[in-house]
């Protein structure tokens, strides 16, 4: 085993690839099992509900764990957003629905911008506690505006074309949703990897200290990383929002745990300093492919959760255990030689 | 020598990592009771040695016997069972915990055969350790109340505690002060008295000569030799170590201070240091010496802006400045060299180019992107210029040895472009080759019209190639020499503390 990964050309050994092969596996498996209902056209289809808001939301999250730091808060803050849309909007009798959406991505920053000046400020207190409460209390305040309601009754243009429409690309039915997430990574990519303020992210994420000491204004990153977050999390819910039609406070339950999954296994890492948007990406048509297939087989959310669970678990534990594996056979070899002499 | 003196053997020893042999048929055989230096530059292989006898890393080829026999060491456990214990450099302490909790961690030690605890027993055996080191120190006290030098002697009494036939320190004196070393050697003496053998690393001559009875010299991974400590010389030891006799360690400086480009009046932080002036010339290099805990680090962390004063001026180039940020220091003028260049210096995992591009990203943009081209060219001249050892700037700074990543830190501070430079301890913990290149890089800057302020703990270092010197105690500065002033005798008059006083400090550090 150890052999074998020392063999393997270092282009190979990419995170990026791992994923490459794995969604191959994932689609060949589900595809000849259900040829019918395993399609591209029908998978294109799903990414509306897997893909797009939970991508948003992930984009965010993925620059929050480059930094080192969490945010729990994501999936409450897109719900608050997504309530003070359509309350403003109060199904048409409200403010015009742009100010309501313009107001729901203020909304959103807001929230991002609050748990950024707790982390700073705070800096003894972990990110993940921190942004534990604000998740209550985001999704606090959601209920204490809508309580059990649900508001809904948006315009059309949001509900029928954005949440439901597609485009047609290349014979194929694309959802406009999807293209508009597409069309975000891009400039993800760029800002993050191939420009001086995404380095410096990267570079507090890995050692604090010594950025803050190389120039680097640490506080100041971490408060924009933070609100820019919350910001994705306002735009993941707004996308929610277009596909179920109506808001509650409840919405978007659990999403943030999806966030850092795909971050993570898109080859962030919790501790901070790694992290790729192509691996996001991967990630994610990972994700989608296998939970449609899983879906398809088996139809029950219960048995895709703890698929995806055991999955999580064992591709984290790949890089530790190939360590392992390489100190036993030293110790083995060793013992051998020893009983030889 | 007969075969039943040595308590181990290591013979043969290789360990090869990706691309690099770090030890190569390295071997070494340790008395029962003695003290055994184990010397040679950063890289040459003492940690990676060292490891192998603790069992985190896993010999290629080699044999490890201890008394005769010979063991595989599987992991750090085996290591331990077979009383082998390392004291390092960073000490891995519980800081909340009590000196007694610390000794015992992990070996906890119970009454009879009941389940819990027993504290009584913990503080008493701890209290049996510490006055057989001959230590005072209250084994109820809490560990990150101690001085650095305290939590040695208790990782000393830990390392007893678990019948410790071999001891490894690797460099102990390192962050103590002179009293305080002397004060460590005694209690290592004590225990090669009391049969214990010792392996000691350390890059200081006075450690050696008065500690040590034998001394091996490793080189590149290579062993080198193992003498008598009375055979051997400082001189001779620097030549085995670096492969070439070193003539001219400190280079000649001939610059003379030029125009003031740093003044300093009555700088304050409360709790650390009070009413600190001096002035800093261009072609001037300023030394700020004193006793570990005098306050020298403080005032540098005030000048970069890591930390803010309470009261006082500072005048860059002429102008009053507040100075909020290291970002903000550089702005106006002043980069800083941090003491510690693992942890505030670098970023490890990161290529050495994209560590030296770090503080200065904005030269290296083409149509507002990073242009990897133009970084690769910053990298190359900084690697030709400061003669940094590595394949090419892809290579990890984590890589480098000690003297080449300090390399790199200076690197950054060149590119930050500004014409006073301090530097926290620029050769602490780097190979002596790297440290006579260190200097020449200082005196070459100094002749270009830098101005560079350097904290140091080494008097030759200061004696060596300052202009000036300033010499803190407590806070305060107790004396200013000027480079025809300066004798190691003065030097360490101002420096030391008045008795009373002194205590007071420890306690309160």
């Amino acid at each position: 085993m150890s052999r074998l990964t020392n063999r393997l050309p270092e282009w190979l050994k990419r995170w990026e690839w791992i994923l490459v092969i794995l969604i191959l596996a994932v689609f060949w498996v589900f595809s000849s099992q259900q040829p019918d209902n395993y399609t591209l056209s029908k998978l294109l289809n799903q990414t509306r509900v897997y893909m797009v808001d939970v991508g948003f939301m992930a984009l965010g999250m993925l620059t929050v764990l480059i930094l080192g730091d969490i945010d729990i808060s994501v999936a409450a803050t897109a719900a608050l957003s997504a309530t003070v849309m359509a309350v403003s909007y109060n199904q048409g009798s409200g403010i015009p629905f742009e100010a309501a959406i313009a107001l729901m991505l203020i909304t959103g920053a807001v929230c991002g911008l609050i748990n950024g000046l707790l982390v700073t400020r705070f800096s003894e207190l972990f990110p993940m506690i921190i942004t534990l409460s604000t998740q209550t209390l985001y999704r606090g305040i959601a209920y204490i505006i809508l309580k059990d309601q649900s508001s809904g009754r948006f315009p059309a243009w949001f509900s029928k074309d954005l949440g439901y429409g597609a485009m047609s690309i290349l014979g194929l039915d694309v959802p406009i949703m999807l293209v508009c997430f597409l069309a975000v990574l891009p400039a993800f990519y760029i800002w993050l990897h191939k420009t001086a303020s995404g380095r410096r992210i990267f570079a507090a994420g890995t050692n604090l200290t010594a950025s803050r000491y190389s120039g680097v204004r640490t506080g100041r990153i971490k408060l924009a990383v933070f609100t820019l977050n919350g910001l994705m999390a306002a735009v993941g819910g707004f996308f929610l929002t277009s596909r179920t039609g109506s808001v509650k406070y409840t919405i978007a339950t659990g999403f943030e745990m999806q966030a850092i999954a795909i971050a993570v296994l898109g080859g962030a890492s919790t501790s901070g300093g790694r992290g790729s948007v192509v691996g996001l990406l991967l990630a994610l048509v990972l994700m989608t492919g296998l939970k449609n297939g899983l879906m398809l087989v088996y139809n029950d959310a219960f048995i895709l959760n703890l698929s995806i669970g055991l999955l999580l678990i064992l591709i984290v534990l790949i890089p530790n255990l190939t360590g392992e594996l390489r100190r036993r056979s030293a110790v083995r070899r060793q013992r051998l030689s020893l009983q030889k002499a | 020598m007969h075969q039943e003196d040595l308590i181990l053997q290591m013979a043969g020893i290789t360990k090869i990592f990706p691309g690099i042999r770090a030890l190569d048929d390295v071997r070494l055989d340790l008395r029962r009771g003695e003290i055994h230096a184990l010397i040679g530059e950063n890289g040459a292989g003492k940690s990676t040695f060292i490891k192998v006898l603790t069992g985190i890393h896993q010999p290629d080829a080699g044999i490890i016997r201890l008394n005769g026999q010979e063991i595989v060491m599987a992991d750090p456990l085996v290591a331990r069972r077979h009383g082998i214990a390392a004291i390092y450099q960073h000490l891995a302490a519980y800081p909340d915990l009590s000196v007694a909790e610390n000794i015992f961690m992990g070996n906890e030690q119970t009454q009879g055969r009941l389940p819990g605890i027993s504290w009584k027993k913990t503080n008493q055996e701890a209290e049996k350790l510490l006055q057989a080191l001959g230590s005072d120190i209250d084994p109820a006290s809490e560990m990150g109340s101690l001085s650095v030098a305290q939590q040695q002697i208790v990782e000393i009494a830990k390392a007893l505690s678990q019948n410790a036939q071999v001891l490894i320190m690797d460099e102990p004196t390192a962050a103590l002060s002179l009293r305080e070393s002397e004060e460590l050697y005694n209690i290592v003496r004590n225990l090669k008295q009391q049969g214990t053998s010792i392996i000691l690393i350390s890059h200081r001559f006075e450690d050696i000569f008065s500690l040590a009875d034998r001394v091996t010299v490793l080189r590149d991974g290579r062993y080198i030799g193992t003498w008598d400590i009375d055979e051997t010389d400082s001189d001779m030891l620097v030549k085995h170590m670096v492969g070439r006799s070193i003539d001219q360690f400190y280079p000649t400086k001939t610059t003379l201070a030029g125009e003031p480009l740093l003044k300093v009046e009555g700088l304050s932080r409360t709790g650390f240091f009070e009413d600190v002036s001096f002035t800093l010339h261009a072609g001037e290099i300023l030394g700020l010496t004193g006793l570990v805990g005098a306050g020298r680090t403080e005032v540098v962390e005030v000048l970069s802006g890591v930390t803010r004063p309470d009261k006082g001026k500072i005048t860059v180039l002429g102008e009053q400045r507040h100075i909020t940020s290291p970002h903000e220091a550089m702005k106006q003028g002043l980069s800083l060299l941090p003491e510690d260049r693992q942890k505030q210096g670098l970023l490890l995992p990161w290529t050495i180019q994209s560590n030296i591009t770090l503080p200065r990203l904005d030269l290296h943009k083409r149509h507002r992107l990073l242009s990897p081209q133009s970084e690769g060219r910053a990298a190359e001249e900084y690697i030709r210029m400061l003669a940094i050892k590595a394949r090419s700037g892809g290579d990890t700074a984590e890589s480098l040895s000690g003297g080449n990543q300090q390399k790199v830190v200076i690197s950054k501070l060149l590119t930050c472009g500004t014409r006073i430079i301090i530097m926290d301890e620029p050769t602490k913990g780097v190979d002596v080759g790297s440290k006579a290149a260190i200097y020449q890089i200082m005196v070459d800057l100094a002749g270009e019209g830098y101005g560079i302020l350097m904290v140091s703990s080494e008097m030759p270092e200061v004696l060596g190639i300052c202009d000036r010197a300033l010499v803190m105690r407590e806070g305060r500065i107790a004396a200013v020499f000027t480079r025809g002033e300066m004798t190691p005798e003065a030097l360490l008059k101002a420096a030391m503390p008045l008795e009373k006083a002194r205590k007071g400090r420890a306690e309160h550090a």
